[in-house]
């Protein structure tokens, strides 16, 4: 337990380091929004043209998921050349894109790889 | 990069990717009619699949503008009158109807 004037000093303490402080950015989160929304736009349709790939190209088993990072890492280092190092300026994390989509691609990506599988290597 | 350069690049894209499912499947089909085994797909086709899916990832980024995520770089550019936009304070009631009238009787 701290004594009450050890309280009210630390509060008169916070207060200056305040006052004395930059006032921080502020990020509008219906913009931080919209950016992670077009980069999914782009993501999924990306994974199921590599997923048709896959089925073309006839992968099957875990050759077919490493083609999946390929694709993967094509997208975003497509992102990252466009986007020329600024990145930061339109995500709070921009590492993050490497990442994040990763499981949300990956079932339309299945998907797709499975039906052009189907139509040229099995029928 | 204009938006339907971007929109024509993914239309050339998934073109392109159609063409190599049409000659992947006439591939298997030769190889069906001599009786050959099936080893792998040959490589014009998968360089035209890898082609198209750069040609069609490329542009479906370019359909996308991004907005820096910073409100200073957006809210400096507003008035201030845009937000103490204060509509229940306004007076409908004033001299501007003598004003009209005025100006309909002329």
């Amino acid at each position: 337990m701290l004594h009450p004037q050890q309280i009210q000093q630390q509060q008169q303490q916070q207060q200056q380091e305040q006052a004395n402080s930059v006032i921080p950015e502020h990020y509008d989160p219906e913009i931080i929004m919209r950016n992670n929304k077009a980069v999914t736009f782009c993501q999924i349709p990306i994974c199921i043209l590599g997923g048709a790939i896959a089925g073309v190209l006839g992968f099957s088993g875990l050759f077919g998921f490493l083609f999946y990072f390929f694709v993967y890492f094509t997208f975003c280092s497509l992102f990252v050349l466009r986007e020329n190092k600024k990145l930061s300026l339109y995500f709070i994390n921009p590492r993050s894109i490497w990442f994040d989509g990763l499981g949300s691609g990956l079932m339309p990506y299945i998907l797709f790889w499975t039906f052009l599988y189907n139509i040229i290597h099995i029928y | 990069m204009k938006k339907v350069i971007a929109q024509f690049l993914c239309f050339i894209g998934v073109v392109v990717f159609l063409h190599t499912v049409y000659s992947a499947l006439q591939h298997r089909k030769y190889l069906r009619l001599t009786d050959q085994p099936f080893e792998r797909i040959p490589n014009d086709i998968v360089f035209e699949c890898i082609v198209s899916l750069v040609i069609f990832s490329w542009g479906i980024i370019n359909t996308q503008i991004l907005t820096p995520i910073k409100v200073s770089t957006h809210l400096a550019k507003k008035s201030f009158d845009s937000f103490a936009y204060t509509p229940n304070f306004t007076v409908f009631k004033n001299r501007g109807q003598y004003i009209n009238s005025l100006l309909n009787d002329n």
